[in-house]
Order: structure tokens, then sequence, then C-alpha cells
């Protein structure tokens, strides 16, 4: 073996046995070596974006049992992690849509396990084209942080509930029009209550895009239900849907 | 309209990239090369080609008999110009002997190298230049198809649309509110929908006082918003209300009829006139041919627009993906070149030049004041890329005037970039 092929095989190794990038230690974490289904969860991302800031995601998991953990997270960013989530109840099979901020092209991971303890993996390569004749970066309205928008409509697959939360999800890397660098300001904590308990909970990241979007199908029975976001400053916005 | 000087009209044409490499004509021979599409990237690619190789057989394959162009179809929606102000037609491409088919393209048949017409008939070619622009996105928006955008016109495809849209304006009750529906990017102009929000509402202070302008946005922030936003409130104080994603601004359902829309958390908007532009997609033919990925749009090589998965044929303009540019005019007629400088070196057995491009959008506020923003792109590790450092906009604290000489500036970029793609004498 010549040398020039021992390094390559040395420069490939790492990278091979590290596939997802920052996010390889939170995958091993999760994954703790067990074998994942080989099918059952899909990622729907769009393989290229103009504007990584706010990339769709929609994913559907078939067969699964709650209570259900779910892990979204990116491989390119020092924090790579975009939400973690709890649900206790949804309409099969799972259909989950957010978006998520990509400031460059990287793999996008969704992570799975169920009542049963299953595990689900699955991955998507975004390229991201940024430009900055599109759109700028959202301005920090201090009027409008907190305005909770929701929509619930009962429809042939259960009741379709839409929500966003106007906040800059501010992650302190972000500078001014000065320069400075805008302070940290993430919520903590997303909930979903309905008639009888408990039936989201997302701990949100900075990889989760401004203005958190999330959007999902539950089983009829379970309204009026109850959106509650937290922050870090100690505010609550709430929300009831009926 | 305000005469434009010849240092004025030079400008325009010197901002855009050339890059031909010399001695090429004998060695493509008579080689035919079939343009797809006679907008802006489509005019350009047939009349350089046949300028620059006067042997090749070039066969612009468009169905109409003239073009009418979406940059300044705002002036015709607020009454600063008629439609046939946006007119092109395709005579001075056939006096330089290019030849028009006025025909339909069903598909490119990749592996036999004829393009497909609606009547099944064949054409071999060498290479292919595919600039078919776009196509509305039918399926995005519940309720919108082709019929109902006789109601709710998208006037996005400039031409019918905008005189439909010019009339329903005109028709209109004073104190009736006026929609414009903006869809996500990626799309044709990014912005185009402020423009048009600034002229209509130029229009409604002068022939509707009592009207308003209610813009439903998709997305969460839009090209040049502090400019627009600033001459807004400037010129039109509170005519103009802008509503992004985050206040419920993305439109899911349109009831044409009714002239309503749905947004996506419930709630509705009903119009005395509705312009919907939907989500868009490349144009049919590319579909057809297989060569538009899950997004709709044209993957191409950057540094040749070769599409990615075909390399004899060569696409620009809206119908690729050539982000970072934005889908515009300026952007077609640059990539253009580049492709034809590469489709000529590829005939001629040579490597393609170096790519560089480079783009500005004009936007009007209002008759005589216009904003703009500018880049540079070129290629590096074969992704396009926005040029470091290259991005200019348009100050928010102009100096007297600098609204003014852009004005004149968009002026002087229409006329010289359609006598660049069409040929007309300006």
């Amino acid at each position: 073996m010549s040398l020039r092929v021992l390094m390559l095989l040395m420069l490939a190794g790492p990278a091979m046995a590290q596939p997802w990038g920052q996010a390889q230690g939170a995958v091993e974490q999760w994954l703790q070596g067990a074998q994942v289904q080989a099918q059952g969860l899909t990622v729907e991302v769009p393989s290229w974006v103009e504007d990584g800031a706010f990339v769709a995601v929609d994913l559907t998991l078939h067969d699964a049992q709650p209570p259900l953990s779910l892990s979204l997270l990116r491989s390119g960013e020092e924090d790579p992690r975009i939400a973690t989530l709890q649900l206790q109840a949804w309409e099969a099979p799972l259909r989950l849509s957010t978006r998520v901020r990509l400031p460059r092209s990287q793999q996008l991971i969704v992570l799975a396990r169920d009542g049963r303890g299953r595990l689900w993996q699955a991955a998507q390569s975004v390229e991201v084209l940024a430009s900055s004749c599109l759109s700028p970066s959202l301005g920090n309205n201090v009027a409008t942080l907190g305005q909770l928008q929701g929509w619930l409509e009962e429809g042939s697959h259960g009741v379709e509930l839409r929500s966003l939360l106007r906040h800059p999800m501010e992650t302190g890397r972000r500078p001014d029009a000065d320069g400075q660098l805008l302070a940290r300001h993430l919520p903590t904590s997303f909930e979903i209550n309905g008639a009888h308990g408990n039936l989201l909970r997302v701990e949100p990241f900075e990889g989760l895009a401004a203005n958190p979007y999330w959007r999902l199908w539950l089983p009829t029975g379970h309204t009026p239900l109850l959106l509650r976001w937290a922050d870090a400053h100690g505010r609550e916005f709430r929300r009831q849907l009926r | 309209m305000q005469a434009l000087t010849r240092r004025q009209l030079l400008a325009g044409l010197a901002a855009m990239p050339w890059l031909l490499p010399g001695g090429l004509n004998a060695s493509v021979g008579r080689a035919r090369v079939l343009v797809i599409g006679g907008g802006f990237a489509g005019a350009t690619a047939a009349r350089y080609l046949k300028r620059q190789a006067p042997t090749l057989e070039v066969v612009l394959i468009e169905p109409k008999s003239a073009f009418y162009t979406c940059p300044f179809s705002n002036h015709v929606l607020a009454g600063m110009a008629g439609l046939d102000s946006l007119r092109q037609d395709y005579r001075a491409l056939q006096r330089q002997q290019v030849l028009h088919v006025r025909e339909r393209v069903q598909e490119i048949d990749l592996q036999a190298r004829q393009v497909v017409l609606q009547g099944d008939q064949r054409l071999r070619y060498d290479r292919v230049f595919l600039a078919p622009g776009i196509d509305m996105d039918w399926q995005a928006i519940e309720g919108y198809d082709r019929n109902a955008s006789m109601y709710l016109p998208h006037a996005w495809q400039a031409g019918a649309q905008t005189s439909l849209l010019r009339r329903q304006l005109q028709v209109m009750d004073d104190g009736g509110l006026v929609i414009i529906s903006v869809p996500d990017n990626p799309y044709r102009c990014p912005p185009g929908p402020y423009e048009r929000a600034s002229l209509i509402a130029h229009y409604l202070s002068q022939a509707k006082p009592r009207s308003k302008l209610l813009i439903l946005d998709s997305k969460e922030s839009f090209s040049k918003q502090a400019l627009f936003q600033q001459g807004w409130q400037t010129l039109y104080g509170e005519r103009i209300e802008w509503v992004g994603r985050a206040g419920d601004g993305r439109v899911v359902r349109a009831d044409a009829i009714r002239r309503e829309l749905v947004c996506e958390f419930g709630q509705r908007h009903r119009g005395a006139v509705i312009n919907l532009i939907p989500p868009q997609k490349a144009a049919e033919v590319a579909q057809r041919s297989g060569l538009a990925d899950a997004s709709g749009w044209v993957p191409i090589r950057p540094a040749t627009f070769q599409a990615r998965e075909a390399g004899d044929v060569y696409v620009a303009g809206d119908a690729c993906i050539a982000a970072p540019m934005p889908k515009s005019a300026y952007s077609a007629n640059a990539q253009a070149k580049v492709a034809v400088a590469a489709l000529l070196a590829d005939l001629a057995g040579q490597e393609p030049p170096p790519a560089a491009w480079r783009n500005t959008c004009y936007s009007l506020l209002a008759p005589g004041q216009a904003v703009s923003i500018a880049a540079d792109y070129g290629v590096q590790a074969q992704r396009l890329i926005e040029r470091p450092g290259s991005l200019s906009l348009s100050p928010l604290q102009a100096p007297p005037g600098l609204r003014a000489q852009e004005a004149a500036l968009a002026e002087a970029w229409y006329q010289s970039i359609c006598a660049d793609a069409w040929g007309q004498l300006v």
C-alpha cells in the first residue's frame, strides 16, 4: 500500500466514523448502539433552499406507539440541536411539520423512540443557496413578540393543528446593525394540553427557525386545546383553540 | 417618459457581462441549436448565438408572435404606460437569420436528441438552449386554477393577465380593497410584488383615494423590505398594509366567485380586486423532459448552465436553479450570454471561458422614484456564489435626487436590456 493511499484512508477514517458531523455525539447518545427500524420514518425537506433561515420539514412516522420521543438535529452547527419533542397522542400515522434554521448546507437528522423502545432514524441533506438579494433577517419587533397564531381544522384525517409563535429565536450569535451581538433570547418550552391531558411537549433549541411553527394531526375528542409557550425571561404566551 | 441620455443607455449595457471567446465561428460549423422560449434568456441566446457564429443554424421555437415583458408591467397596471410598451417581437432576430418556428414544444427527447413539437413533429438538434420560463403551480392553493385566474388574475406572466388586472383596478369602486397575495421563495422577480403594490397604491391615490391595498405574504420578510416600507410610509401613508406569514399572511384557499382568500390560521379576506400570485415552477416542457428536480426547477452545472442531467441542453432564466442569483430578467440575460459562450466553446471542442455574472433589480416606489439592489456572482467549488462584499443596496437615507436618478437608470436598463435581447433599435 502506497503512502498516498494510506494517508487517504487515514483521512477518510474519521469522516466515515462520524457521518453526522457536529450531531455525532447526540446521535450516538440517542441510539446507544441499538438497531433502528428499517422503515417507517420519512423526512421530507427540500434538497436545496434559497433561504436557510426557514427550511420547511415534514415528517411522517408509521406504526409508532405512544409515548413518542423525537429529536431533530443538524450536522453542521456548533449547537446541533433543533428541538426535542414528547408526544402522547396523534392521529396515526404521525404527520408533523415545522421549520428549521440551517445557516449553511448540511444534514438534517430526525431520531425517534416510541413507547415500545423501538428506534427510527432518518436524514436528508439540504443545500443552502443563500442570497442576500432575497429576504433580510427578521427584525426584533418587541410590539408583536409572543403573538400566538393557532388554527384547528377537522378533516378526514383527524384534527389538523397549525400554530406559529411570533418570536425571534435569538441565538446570541447574530450581530445587530452596529455589529453588536444581539442578546440570546430563546423560548424554553412549548406545550399542547388537551381535554385529557398533555399531548405534546417541545424543548426548542437554536436550530428551530424564528417564529416557530408546528403543524400536526390529532385524534378527535381532545379539544379544547391549550397552547402554551414559555421563555427564559419568565413570560408565557397562551392560546386556547376549540 | 423621461428622456434618456446615450450615456445612461450605454451604462445599462455595460453592466452586462460578455465573455465569448473569439475565433469560434469556423469550428462550430453548421451545427443546429434549438432555442426553446422567446423571453429574456431565449431571445438573448438566439441573438448572441447567431451574432457570434453566423454559420450556426439557430431555430427559436416560440408559439407566440410577440413577448410581453414582466419588467415594467407594473407600469401598465398603474396606467403609466400601455400594454404595447411591453411588446417585443422577433423581427430583428429573423432579420439576423434566426428561424422562428411558432410551435409549442411537448418535450425534449434526450435519447434521440430531438425536440418533439405539439403536433408530434420532431426536430433534430446538436444542442438545445432551454429558456421556457415559468408555469404557475395550479395545485398549490386550493381553489386556484387556470379558470380562477380569470377572476383573480396573477398577472405574473405579462400580457392578457396584465390587461385583466388593469381593467379590474379601473372598474373597482373607490373605497374597494385591493389584495396582493405573494408566494414563498423561490419565485420570479423577488421584489416584483412590492413594486406592484407601490405603483397600484400610486394609482389608487390618484384615481380611488378611499381605496387601500393589503399584501398577504407567505414569507416572513421580503427583498428591499426597509426601503419599500419607508417609501410606502412616506408616499402613501397608511394605504398599504403588509401582513407576513407570522401575521397570518399565507393564503391557502381561494374562492374566485366570492373574491375571498382564506389564510393558514383561518383569517378570511374579501377584496374588490385580488391579485393572487401563486407558487411557481419551471415551465411544463422542463418537467416533461425529466430535467426538473422535485422542487419543480431545473438543476444546472453552474460554470456552463448545462442541465445537470443532460450535457447537450443548456438552461437559463427563471426555469433553472441559479440561486443565489434571483429569478430576474437581468439574471436571465446575463446567464444566457455565459451559457452561449459555454455552448459555442463546447461545439468547438474548447474549454468554457471563465464565468461571471451581475444582477441589478430596480423597483419603482412611485413614478420617477426607484430603489435598487445589485450583486456579483461567480463559481467557486462548482457552486454559484454571491461575491463577498459585492452586494449594494440603495441607502435608506437617500441624498436629494438619488431616487429620481435610479428611476432614470431603471428606464435605461429596461430599454437597453430589451434591445440587447430582441435586437430592436432603442
